[in-house]
C-alpha cells in the first residue's frame, strides 16, 4: 500500500485523475450539503439564465439555469452522486459476479467451465448499450433497473479474465502443494487463487466503471434510464440539447463534468495497469 | 482562354440554376404521417397533408369560410333536411377512374358505414355525427341530393370534412393497402414514403383544376427542434412548424428566413380524467383547486415572453366567452378547496404525463406544473413520464392515460365541432366527463339554426366547462412558423397547410 501510495506522488497524471474522483466522490457524498440551492427547484421565469460571468448572468446561478429554470451547477453536484453509484454499484454487482463465475470456471474447468464460458460468449455477442436500451424500454426508467441492467451488461468480462488467471495460477506449484495437504476447494480458491488474480480484475473494473458511467448517461440521455425527475449528467444533456444554440451551458456544462470523471477513471485505470504489470517495472 | 473559362463558368451556372428551380418544396413536422389511409388520417398535420391527395365536395378556405370544390353549387331545399349539389364534371382521380354522383353515393356512404360498425374515420370524426346524413340520393351523373335527420345549417361545411374517395379501389382494398396507397382527386399523388422520414408528392399530371405550383412537395418529419431550425437555415426545409418563442427569436437575425406567427386556435390543457381515474380527481372541487395552483403568469413570462394569456374560454372566436375570467394564481384558495373535499394534507397521483415535442414545449410546460401542483400539495409518484407521439396518440384514443395528461384540441374555429369534444359519445372526450345540462344544450345546438341561440347555447356550455373544471386550463397555442424567404406562405389560425398554391423561387 505505501508503495503504491509512492508511486500514485511520482505520477501526475494519475494523482489529477485522483483529485479530480475525490472531488466528486466528496460532492456526491456532501451533495445536499453543498449544493447552492434545491436541484429541483424550479422557477420557469428565471429559465436559461446564463452563468454569473456572462452578460445577463446572475448571482444567485453561478452556472445559469436549464429550460425549466433549474441551477445547473446544483444538479451538476446531485447529478455526480447518479453517475458514480450506478458506476459503482454496476461495477460491485456485475464484477464480483463475474468474477466468481470466472473462479468457478476455472478453477473446476470440465463442463461448468463450458456453459460459463458459452454464457459468457453469448452475453458479449449482444452490443451492451442496445441490450440496456432494449431492457429499459421494457422494464420502465427507474434508478434500481439501471443499475440491474448495466450490471447484466458489465459480468462477461470479469468472468473472462477472472478464469484466464485462474487457469494460470492452479498451474503454479503452491496450488498443488495446498492440494497435496488435502485442504478443501473453497479455501484454495478463497485463500490461494483469488488474491493472485486480483490485480487484473481491479483494473478491468476500472475501465468497467467508466463505460458504465458513459452507459448510464446515454440512457438517461434517451430518456430510458433514470426518471427526469432525477438530475443525472445525462439527463441534462439530452434535455439541454434543444437549446445548444441559445444556451449552450445548459448541456455543455454536465457534459465537461462527464468527460472529467471518465477520463480521470481511464487515466487512473492506465495507471494501474502500469503498476500491476510484472513486466513494466520501475 | 477567358473565353472558354466564360463559358465554363455560364454553362456552370446554368446547372445550378437549372437544379435548383427543380427544387423541392419541403416542408417538416414535429411529427410523422401515421397512414394514408383517408379514413385513418386524424390530426391536423395528417389532414392538412390529406387535402393534397383527396378533395371534398366543399373546401374550408384560408378565411375560414366555407367555398366549392368538387361540388360547384348547392341549394337547399324545402323542408330543410335535403339539399341538391352540383357536382363538377371532368374531375378524374388518380387511377383515371371517372369521379361522379355514385362516387358520393359511395363515399359518403363509407364514412357512415364505417362510423356505425365503430371504426375510425380520421378528420371527419366530428362531422359525421353532427350532419348526421340519412341518405345520398342519385339524381343523374353530376347531381345528388342529400338528405339529413333534422335541417343542419352547416351541411356544406361538414362536407367539407369527408374525402371524395374512388369506389373501384376503395371497395375492397385491404387496410395495408388503404395505408399505403391513397387514391384521390387531389392536385398531388405520392412518389415515395419512408416511414418517420418523409413522404415526397409529385403534381398530378392530370388534374382537373389549375396545376399546383410546386411540381415536388416533399413532408418530412423532424421530431427536435433544433434540427428543424438548422435545416430551415441550411436550405434543406422551407417551412417548419411548431416553434418555441425562444428559439424563434434565433431566426428574426438570420438572412434569408423569416417567422410568422399567428394566434392559433389550439386550445392547450392538462387533461383530467374525471371518472374511472384516481378518486380525488372525481371531485369538482379538487379540479379548480388544480386550476388555481397554476401560476400561469410565469409560464407566460418564461416560455412565451409574456405575451401569452391564461384561457378562459373553450371555444376559438366567435364563440369565445366574452365575460368569463381565467383562472387566477391563488394557491390558498387551492388549499382550501382541497381541504373542502377531504384532502388537508393534497394527495399522491400517479404521474402527469405527456408526448415529448407534439405541442410547443409540452415538456418544459408538464415539468413546471408539476413543480406548481406539489406547492399545494399535490404530487406525482413517478412525476411527468414522456412518450413518443404515436404511442401516446394510442394511449389518448384508448383512454389509457388515468390522472393528469398533456392535451392540445385543434381549432376549427366551429362551434359544433369544438362542442362535440366534450359530449360523452364523442372518442375526443379523452377527460370522460359527462354533464346532464351540457348533453342538454348539445342536442340542442344541433338542431339550433337561429345564430343568436347558438351563441347563446355555446356561451352556457363554456360556463359548465368553466365551472366543472374537465382540464386544468392553460392557454391557446401560439404557432410560429419558421419559413424560407424562398416562399410565399401565410399561415391559418387552424394549423392546416396547404402547399399546392405556393411556389418555390429562388
Amino acid at each position: 500500500m505505501n508503495d503504491l501510495r509512492r508511486r500514485l506522488v511520482r505520477s501526475p497524471v494519475a494523482l489529477v485523475s485522483v483529485s479530480i474522483l475525490g472531488l466528486m466522490l466528496l460532492l456526491a457524498l456532501f451533495a445536499p450539503w453543498v449544493s447552492p440551492v434545491d436541484p429541483g427547484a424550479i422557477d420557469i421565469r428565471t429559465r436559461l439564465t446564463p452563468p454569473s460571468w456572462m452578460d445577463g448572468g446572475s448571482s444567485d446561478h453561478v452556472l445559469g439555469t436549464d429550460n425549466v429554470g433549474r441551477d445547473v451547477l446544483s444538479r451538476i453536484i446531485h447529478g455526480a452522486r447518479v453517475s458514480l453509484f450506478v458506476g459503482v454499484a454496476t461495477v460491485l454487482l456485475g464484477g464480483i459476479f463475474g468474477s466468481v463465475l470466472g473462479l468457478i470456471a476455472g478453477y473446476f474447468r470440465g463442463w461448468v467451465e463450458t456453459v460459463i464460458m458459452r454464457l459468457v460468449d453469448i452475453q458479449l455477442a449482444f452490443p451492451s448499450i442496445l441490450l440496456a436500451v432494449a431492457i429499459m424500454a421494457l422494464v420502465g426508467p427507474s434508478m434500481m433497473n439501471v443499475v440491474i441492467v448495466l450490471s447484466i451488461a458489465t459480468w462477461a468480462p470479469f468472468c473472462r479474465v477472472a478464469r484466464g488467471q485462474t487457469l494460470q495460477v492452479c498451474n503454479q506449484e503452491y496450488i498443488t502443494a495446498a492440494e497435496a495437504l488435502g485442504l478443501r476447494d473453497w479455501t484454495i480458491m478463497w485463500r490461494h487463487v483469488v488474491p493472485n488474480i486480483i490485480n487484473p480484475l481491479i483494473v478491468v473494473a476500472s475501465f468497467a466503471l467508466a463505460t458504465n458511467i458513459i452507459n448510464e448517461a446515454s440512457l438517461s440521455f434517451l430518456g430510458v434510464g433514470v426518471p427526469p425527475s432525477t438530475p443525472t449528467w445525462g439527463g441534462m444533456l439530452g434535455e439541454g440539447r434543444n437549446y445548444l444554440r441559445i444556451a449552450w451551458w445548459v448541456s455543455t456544462l454536465p457534459g465537461i463534468a462527464l468527460m472529467l470523471s471518465v477520463y480521470s477513471v481511464n487515466m487512473l485505470g492506465d495507471w494501474l495497469r502500469d503498476v500491476y504489470d510484472p513486466r513494466i517495472g520501475d | 482562354m477567358r473565353n472558354l473559362f466564360r463559358a465554363l463558368t455560364f454553362s456552370l451556372a446554368l446547372m445550378i440554376g437549372g437544379c435548383s428551380s427543380q427544387g423541392d418544396l419541403t416542408v417538416a413536422n414535429s411529427t410523422d404521417i401515421s397512414t394514408m389511409d383517408p379514413f385513418g388520417m386524424f390530426s391536423r398535420v395528417e389532414v392538412a397533408f390529406g387535402d393534397h391527395l383527396f378533395q371534398s365536395l366543399t373546401f374550408f378556405n384560408k378565411d375560414m369560410e366555407v367555398e366549392p370544390l368538387l361540388a360547384t353549387s348547392w341549394e337547399r331545399l324545402e323542408g330543410d333536411t335535403t339539399w341538391t349539389f352540383q357536382l363538377r364534371e371532368g374531375v378524374r382521380f388518380h387511377n383515371g377512374a371517372i369521379f361522379n354522383a355514385e362516387t358520393v353515393k359511395f363515399s359518403i356512404e363509407s364514412y357512415y358505414e364505417r362510423n356505425a360498425a365503430g371504426r375510425t374515420v380520421g378528420g371527419a370524426s366530428v362531422a359525421i355525427p353532427s350532419a348526421d346524413i340519412t341518405r345520398v340520393d342519385i339524381l343523374d351523373s353530376l347531381r345528388v341530393n342529400i338528405s339529413t335527420s333534422s335541417p343542419k345549417a352547416l351541411l356544406p361545411f361538414y362536407l367539407s370534412q369527408m374525402w371524395m374517395i374512388d369506389p373501384g379501389f376503395y371497395t375492397d382494398a385491404s387496410d395495408a393497402d388503404r395505408a399505403e396507397n391513397p387514391v384521390g382527386t387531389g392536385p398531388y399523388t405520392v412518389s415515395e414514403r419512408i416511414r418517420d422520414s418523409h413522404v415526397a408528392l409529385a403534381a398530378n399530371p392530370d388534374y382537373w383544376g389549375s396545376a399546383p405550383k410546386a411540381a415536388r412537395v416533399i413532408w418530412r418529419v423532424i421530431p427536435e427542434v433544433s434540427t428543424r431550425i438548422a435545416e430551415l437555415e441550411t436550405g434543406g426545409v422551407h417551412l417548419v412548424t411548431d416553434l418555441p418563442f425562444d428559439q424563434a427569436a434565433l431566426l428574426d437575425d438570420t438572412p434569408g428566413v423569416h417567422v410568422a406567427r399567428i394566434s392559433g386556435g389550439r386550445r392547450v390543457m392538462i387533461g383530467i380524467t374525471t371518472s374511472g381515474g384516481p378518486e380525488p380527481l372525481k371531485d369538482k372541487r379538487v379540479r379548480q383547486a388544480l386550476n388555481y395552483a397554476i401560476d400561469f403568469d410565469a409560464i407566460s413570462e418564461g416560455l412565451f415572453s409574456g405575451q401569452v394569456d391564461r384561457m378562459s374560454y373553450m371555444f376559438n372566436p366567435p364563440y369565445n366567452h366574452p365575460t368569463l375570467e381565467a383562472y387566477n394564481y391563488d394557491p390558498a384558495k387551492a388549499r382550501k378547496l382541497l381541504e373542502e373535499a377531504g384532502y388537508p394534507n393534497g394527495f399522491e397521483l400517479s404521474s402527469l404525463d405527456t408526448p415529448l415535442g407534439k405541442w410547443i414545449q409540452d415538456f418544459e410546460l408538464a415539468q413546471t406544473i408539476e413543480s406548481q401542483l406539489a406547492d399545494v400539495g399535490v404530487t406525482l409518484e413517478k412525476g411527468v413520464r414522456t412518450y413518443e407521439w404515436g404511442n401516446y396518440r394510442g394511449k389518448l384514443l384508448s383512454y389509457d392515460l388515468p390522472g393528469l395528461f398533456m392535451q392540445g384540441s385543434g381549432g376549427e374555429f366551429e362551434l359544433l365541432t369544438e362542442a362535440a369534444d366534450l359530449t360523452i359519445t364523442s372518442p375526443s372526450n379523452f377527460y370522460r366527463w359527462e354533464n346532464d345540462e351540457y348533453e342538454e344544450l348539445w342536442d340542442e345546438l344541433q338542431a339550433a339554426l337561429d345564430p343568436d341561440r347558438r351563441q347563446e347555447i355555446g356561451y352556457r356550455m363554456q360556463e359548465i366547462v368553466h365551472e366543472e373544471a374537465p382540464w386544468i386550463f392553460l392557454h391557446i397555442q401560439p404557432d410560429v412558423y419558421g419559413v424560407s424567404d424562398q416562399i410565399d406562405w401565410q399561415p391559418r389560425p387552424d394549423e392546416i397547410i396547404h402547399l399546392w398554391d405556393v411556389s418555390l423561387t429562388l
